[in-house]
């Protein structure tokens, strides 16, 4: 019961505190966040796991992340109100070639970072060749060129 | 509004996505005041978890906030004016809720009994006043009430109460 439990409470944890930092947070992982990603795994790994290193509580606590995982998709999948408060929506950053600033500034979000995605993606040269610039739900930047 | 005007396809909802900023900023706040209540010691040792109980000569030291399974030392103080037998008697139900990792310095003896458990020292002119470190483990999360007496040989008894938080 104990390692169910524990293993719940992490994953509500962490599936809050992630939704709550914003999308961008893990969407291009810099050198930086990987490390960030290891730390956090080592530090939550002692929470899920305490004193018991047996195979059968590695087994509860797996089963109990993709469970509560595959659960969780399925609630998404059958209710969109859940889906969107787990998983948020997309958002128009650039329309027409113009900035949207204030939502650029509510998700933290730099023009550089819009011009690095449209030159990876679409091999644009400039901000007036984008036609939209959209934040998607993953938390990637997706660039729609203009004609 | 689904659909921009230029036929984004695109399920957006700017008033959604508001209320989620202020969500977040909420949170957010929520976060920083639990960090700043861990550093001042609300959640677990720190400045105002830290604190003391009891006359001197008999002085228990403990936290006020523990954290379940987390290491932690109880100190009871015993003061210069006592010599012969020291008896540290603790209520069962505290002790219970524990795991007794080492008693410094170690006892003479251990007593268990239905009400509590009796840890004797010998003590020496010499040795006291000293300090006696139980490190703890806590077994059960909630509040703890722990009953300290101390009974020196030929002495008077005298007890101290203590209560603790216990976090997840």
């Amino acid at each position: 019961m104990d390692s169910v439990l524990r293993a719940l409470a992490v994953y509500v944890f962490l599936l809050v505190i992630f939704r709550v930092a914003g999308k961008r947070t893990m969407a291009q992982i810099t050198v930086f966040d990987f490390i960030l990603l290891l730390i956090i795994s080592e530090a939550t790994q002692q929470a899920m796991i305490g004193q018991d290193f047996s195979i059968t509580n590695a087994v509860l606590v797996i089963s109990t992340l993709i469970g509560a995982e595959r659960g969780l998709t399925w609630v998404q999948w059958r209710f969109k109100s859940v889906d969107r408060l787990l998983d948020g929506l997309p958002l128009v950053l650039v329309e027409d070639g113009k900035p949207l600033e204030d939502r650029l500034k509510q998700e933290r979000i730099d023009i550089s970072e819009i011009l690095a995605a449209a030159r990876q993606t679409q091999g644009l040269a400039r901000l007036d060749q984008i036609k939209y610039a959209v934040l998607e739900q993953t938390g990637g930047i997706s660039i729609v060129p203009k004609d | 509004m689904t659909g921009s005007k230029d036929g984004l396809q695109i399920g957006q909802d700017l008033d959604f996505q508001r209320k989620e900023w202020r969500v977040q900023r909420i949170v957010w706040l929520f976060v920083v005041a639990i960090l700043v209540a861990a550093v001042i010691g609300l959640i677990g040792p720190g400045p105002l978890s830290s604190t003391s109980a009891g006359p001197a000569g008999f002085r228990v030291h403990y936290l006020r906030f523990a954290r379940w399974q987390a290491p932690q030392s109880l100190v009871v103080s015993v003061g210069s004016q006592r010599s012969g037998t020291l008896q540290l008697s603790f209520n069962r139900s505290f002790l219970d809720s524990m795991a007794v990792q080492q008693v410094t310095p170690q006892p003479a003896g251990v007593k268990v009994s239905a009400t509590g458990f009796l840890f004797t020292f010998d003590a020496t002119s010499g040795t006291v006043p000293a300090d006696i470190t139980f490190d703890l483990q806590p077994n059960s999360m909630g509040t703890l009430h722990g009953t300290i007496s101390l009974s020196a040989s030929g002495g008077r008894t005298s007890s101290v109460d203590i209560s603790q938080l216990v976090y997840p």
